[in-house]
């Protein structure tokens, strides 16, 4: 009656816990490394806190290596939560849907999706808010929504529209501009 | 007193004040839904047209947008999960889990109606405090702000989702963030890697539309499904059903509503920290605990009722002493400037009926803003029916612009970013987010009132008697969470 | 018949210039003055259609944001440009837009409202971060200046600025700041050292309204703030003003004591004035340095118009903003000579407060 919840994924979620914890400690550290050059006052606070972070990181590393030896092939997921026994199953499956959509994405999607995201930032950067909505918004539109370019385009026009007369009508206030100005 | 109240209430219901409340509750409608434009920018606008107003009409005009602003942030941060104003974040937490489940009529109702009794305790407070104003707020010095803020801390402990050791962790990480930028006491740049832009600190707006917008858009464009996961078929128009529910939990909204406008009234520090510590109050007393973050109503009701309390609370230092809790509160001082009315004893006196029409204001204003948005409650809950990736190039730009129209910063732009990568990190990975965001309120607060006790009373201001009885309130607060975990943990381990 | 000064003695009778001559000069001048007038047309054409941006280093609501929008809703039409909005752009205490405004492009479609008395102690102090230089700001004119107001708080036994000497004998006196290089920080120390006395500064509040309120607390003695928030204060019941911080008795405001009435050394009363000095530029209008002649010659017109015009005068007094206003040359000579010629003692003073 072991839990039904596939095996990459749990994989994943461990790799993550070490990598993630071990990243903690190291920005932990370097932020208390560069608090020792600074006068007392500057250095107190920021020398509390990322000392005390980084105690508590070492502490939860312990505990996961601890964790680790002992229990071995058991699975466990967050501090303080045994997965020594099996897990009923529908308990799984709610284990799984809170494990939301994040974790049950293929990598495919995510690439594509992470490519789109940063076509939409390097646009922004370049040519500035209204013409990377323009663009990104008919390209968007019309492959991963799947819509006519009729749609994207009265869609895209209305949102310019009503972005312009809100920002720069009504409220006088400015628009993100690009490098060439836009 | 009863004079003035009433003298107060028939002018701020004449034909020509009325009708500047509708104007200004409308555009606080429009600015309040878009993320990261809040208060400051609309007010510092709306300034000029006050030029020629009566003193009443002014209030009329700028407070019914500063309240109605609060309110509809609460709106964005049901539908898309994305917090209209810094104040509207714990609003996110159980409020969109309600629209995912296609309930989200029935969320924007209770949190329209948990504000509305919210804004009516924070002017009962308000009224009940005015003999006694000067004194209160002349106690609260550096030791007890930052008490308060330590008090908000405590509250890490029970927002950690079970996983206290990692929620110390977060906040720890927060007030790291927080730390970034000049040290008030030595003028020394701190973790700023050069950047002026970071001279200031990370700024906040920018940060929260980020770690909680950005992980929601990113799921709609993964999932390629509309927010409302669950089965629609269960009318998305549960208004009435929202209303209800915010009376029959009445007193979670009528605690939560008294800690918002008791905790509003220290400037600052209180209206960030508000809003935690009625959520982590309300979960701490519920019985069914295990459901908050996952689309309590009780949550919302708590995170919702203590919103416009809060701007009541708020008002009081302000009125008494011309001290802002926050920069939408600065605008509205400048306002005070303006008409030629000096915020102090006076305004307790002579001028009590303009104090008590900011109280009416705050009411009436509240109740417009619900009027007007029932009947736009059942088109917008339908947008939570619409395909994510439909919606993908408005969020987008939603958070763009509301992460640069703060500082009109293109940096900023990259905080959100940021930020949305660490949120997206933490949803999947399990680490809590909203410690994060305590310590990043609560982290810079702490460290120079902690410096100006130091500087002003030595070590002896941790016994002032306010302060102790801080003390108390944080030791029962830890106590009981401590408890709650232990007996938790105890029970798991008898499975 | 030639006369000797033929331009001089055009109205005296007839004996001097004839009719023709003074038509030849007339003509000349009128020929010689239309290029420049359409010089001048053709540079301040250029705003037609176009929108200027006002940067105001601080956020929206406070002072300098409320003088930015006054200036801003009537400046635009007289530039003839289609509209002045204004762009806040906090950060550093306003060197964060000062350092950007400084490598904008000169061409008048960005000009700042300055922190001009922060731009100057800031650079004369070497502060970190400083990234442009005063002096070569193309400055448009100043808007407006205030005293800087010495206060107490309300149930202070300090009852004017002699008894601050007799105070500091018997404790500590304290001083409220915002932070270490503020005027409030630089007011404070310069107190301390023209009287003569031993005074703590606490830093960290976070702003002007928190030191008032600390004051009527009773926490702490002083604050060196703007007459004008200082006045709002004493009315709000916080505080008192017993002086103000310059050298010499201020014209509009002739019934309060001034630092510089209590001291006797050349150098002591220099230190007192040099603060006021700084303080002369207030709060300005700067564009980007290396602007054409003519584009500036623009921006200074419409100024000039902008101060001159009736409504706009009407509109200070409604708003309750008053102006005390210098036009753009007399603006840069004095703050290109300020900042060839510092008065040493404050250069050092501020230099040690910026060491770090």
């Amino acid at each position: 009656m072991e839990a039904e919840t596939p095996a990459p994924r749990r994989r994943i979620d461990e790799i993550a816990e070490w990598a993630i914890t071990l990243a903690a400690l190291a920005v932990m550290v370097a932020a208390w490394q560069a608090t020792t050059s600074w006068p007392r006052n500057a250095a107190l606070f920021p020398g509390l806190v990322s000392g005390f972070a980084a105690a508590l990181l070492t502490l939860k590393l312990v505990s996961m290596v601890v964790r680790k030896l002992l229990v071995g092939p058991l699975r466990t997921t967050v501090f303080g939560r045994r997965r020594g026994k099996a897990l009923p199953s529908d308990a799984a499956l709610t284990e799984a849907a809170e494990a939301g959509v994040f974790a049950t994405t293929p990598l495919w999607t995510w690439v594509e999706t992470l490519i789109w995201l940063t076509v939409f930032f390097a646009l922004l950067v370049v040519v500035g808010i209204l013409p990377t909505l323009a663009i990104f918004g008919v390209a968007y539109l019309m492959i991963v929504a799947k819509r006519s370019i009729w749609f994207a385009l009265i869609y895209v026009t209305v949102l310019i529209g009503a972005v312009h007369l809100l920002f720069v009508r009504l409220l006088s206030l400015r628009l993100p501009q690009g490098m060439l100005g836009f | 007193m009863l004079e003035a109240a009433l003298s107060g209430l028939l002018q701020v219901v004449s034909p020509s004040a009325f009708g500047l409340m509708l104007i200004g509750s409308l555009i606080g409608l429009v600015v309040g839904i878009l993320p990261g434009l809040g208060g400051p920018v609309a007010l510092a606008l709306m300034l000029p047209f006050t030029f020629g107003m009566t003193p009443i009409e002014t209030f009329c005009f700028l407070l019914s947008t500063l309240v109605v602003t609060t309110t509809a942030g609460g709106i964005t941060s049901i539908l898309f999960g994305i917090p209209g104003e810094a104040t509207a974040a714990a609003i996110v937490l159980d409020g969109h889990p309600m629209a995912k489940r296609g309930e989200a009529g029935r969320a924007i109702g209770a949190m329209l109606m948990a504000s509305l009794l919210g804004a009516l305790i924070g002017a009962l407070l308000l009224v009940a405090a005015i003999p006694v104003i000067r004194p209160v707020v002349l106690a609260f010095g550096p030791p007890e702000f930052l008490m308060l803020a330590l008090v908000g801390l405590t509250f890490i402990a029970i927002l950690s989702d079970g996983a206290m050791l990692k929620g110390l962790i977060m906040a720890c990480a927060g007030i790291m963030i927080a730390l970034v930028g000049l040290d008030p006491q030595t003028a020394i740049p701190r973790y700023t890697f050069g950047k002026l832009e970071m001279w200031d600190g990370i700024g906040i707006v920018p940060l929260v539309i980020g770690l909680f917008g950005g992980p929601q858009i990113l799921e709609l464009m993964l999932s390629k499904n509309s927010v409302a996961t669950s089965n629609p078929s269960k009318k998305v128009q549960g208004i009435w059903q929202g209303f209800v529910d915010a009376f029959v939990h009445w007193k979670v909204v009528l605690q939560s509503g008294l800690i918002g406008a008791g905790v509003g009234v220290v400037p600052g520090v209180g209206g960030s920290v508000a809003q935690f510590i009625a959520y982590g109050h309300a979960k701490q007393n519920s019985r069914k605990p295990e459901e908050f973050g996952k689309g309590s109503i009780e949550g919302l009701l708590a995170s919702s009722g203590n919103n416009n309390a809060k701007d009541g609370g708020a008002l009081i230092p302000m009125i008494s002493f011309g001290l802002p809790g926050s920069v939408s509160t600065a605008v509205i001082l400048t306002a005070f400037l303006i008409v030629g009315i000096d915020p102090g004893p006076a305004m307790l006196t002579e001028h009590l009926d303009v104090t008590f029409s900011m109280i009416w204001v705050t009411i009436i204003a509240t109740i417009i803003v619900m009027i007007i948005t029932i009947p736009l409650i059942a088109p917008l809950s339908r947008v939570t029916l619409v395909n994510g990736p439909l919606l993908a190039p408005f969020l987008l730009t939603l958070v763009v612009l509301g992460a640069y129209a703060s500082r009109n910063s293109l940096f900023d732009v990259w905080v959100m970013l940021a930020a949305a990568a660490v949120g997206v990190i933490c949803q999947r990975f399990r680490w809590p987010v909203v410690p994060l965001l305590l310590g990043v309120v609560l982290g810079a607060a702490c460290e120079r009132y902690f410096f100006l006790s130091q500087a002003l009373f030595g070590w002896g201001w941790m016994t002032r008697p306010i302060v102790m009885g801080f003390w108390a309130l944080m030791l029962f607060i830890l106590l009981r969470a401590l408890l709650r975990a232990w007996r938790s943990f105890r029970l798991r381990e008898r499975i | 018949m030639r006369s000797a000064h033929g331009k001089r003695s055009s109205g005296a009778g007839g004996t001097g210039a004839t009719p023709t001559a003074i038509a030849t000069v007339a003509g000349l001048m009128l020929v010689s003055a239309t290029p420049q007038a359409a010089q001048a047309q053709d540079g301040c054409e250029f705003f037609a259609g176009r929108t200027v941006e006002l940067v105001v280093p601080f956020n929206p609501g406070g002072g300098y944001d409320l003088y930015g929008r006054m200036v801003a809703a009537h400046m635009g039409d007289k530039l003839g440009a289609e509209n002045m909005i204004v762009i806040n752009r906090p950060g550093a205490g306003g060197t964060l837009a000062t350092n950007q405004t400084w490598t904008a492009a000169p061409d008048g479609l960005l000009i700042q409202l300055t922190n001009t008395s922060g731009m100057l102690t800031s650079e004369l102090g070497g502060a970190p971060g400083v990234r442009y230089e005063s002096a070569g700001f193309s400055w448009i004119g100043r808007v407006t200046s205030e005293a800087d107001a010495i206060s107490v708080g309300i149930d202070n036994s300090i009852g004017s600025l002699e008894d601050i000497r007799t105070a500091a004998a018997e404790r500590t006196l304290r001083f409220g700041s915002t932070g270490i290089g503020a005027d409030n920080y630089l007011g404070a120390q310069i107190i301390s050292k023209v009287l003569d006395v031993e005074a703590e500064i606490v830093v960290g509040f976070a702003g002007g309204q928190e030191v008032f309120a600390s004051m009527a607390r009773g926490e702490v003695d002083f604050f060196i703030s703007t007459f004008g928030s200082a006045r709002r204060a004493e009315d709000a019941g916080s505080v008192r003003i017993i002086g103000l911080l310059a050298a010499e008795p201020n014209p509009s405001h002739p019934d309060i004591e001034v630092l510089g009435a209590l001291v006797e050394d050349a150098g002591d009363k220099a230190l007192a004035g040099a603060f006021s000095d700084v303080g002369f530029g207030g709060r300005s209008l700067a564009a980007p340095p290396g602007m054409a002649e003519d584009r500036l010659q623009c921006l200074r017109d419409a100024y000039e118009a902008t101060i001159a015009d009736p409504d706009f005068l009407a509109d200070t007094v409604e708003r309750g903003l008053p102006i005390t206003p210098v036009d753009g040359a007399t603006l840069a000579a004095v703050i290109g000579n300020l900042m060839a010629n510092p008065p040493q003692d404050f250069v050092e003073l501020l230099r040690e407060a910026y060491r770090n």
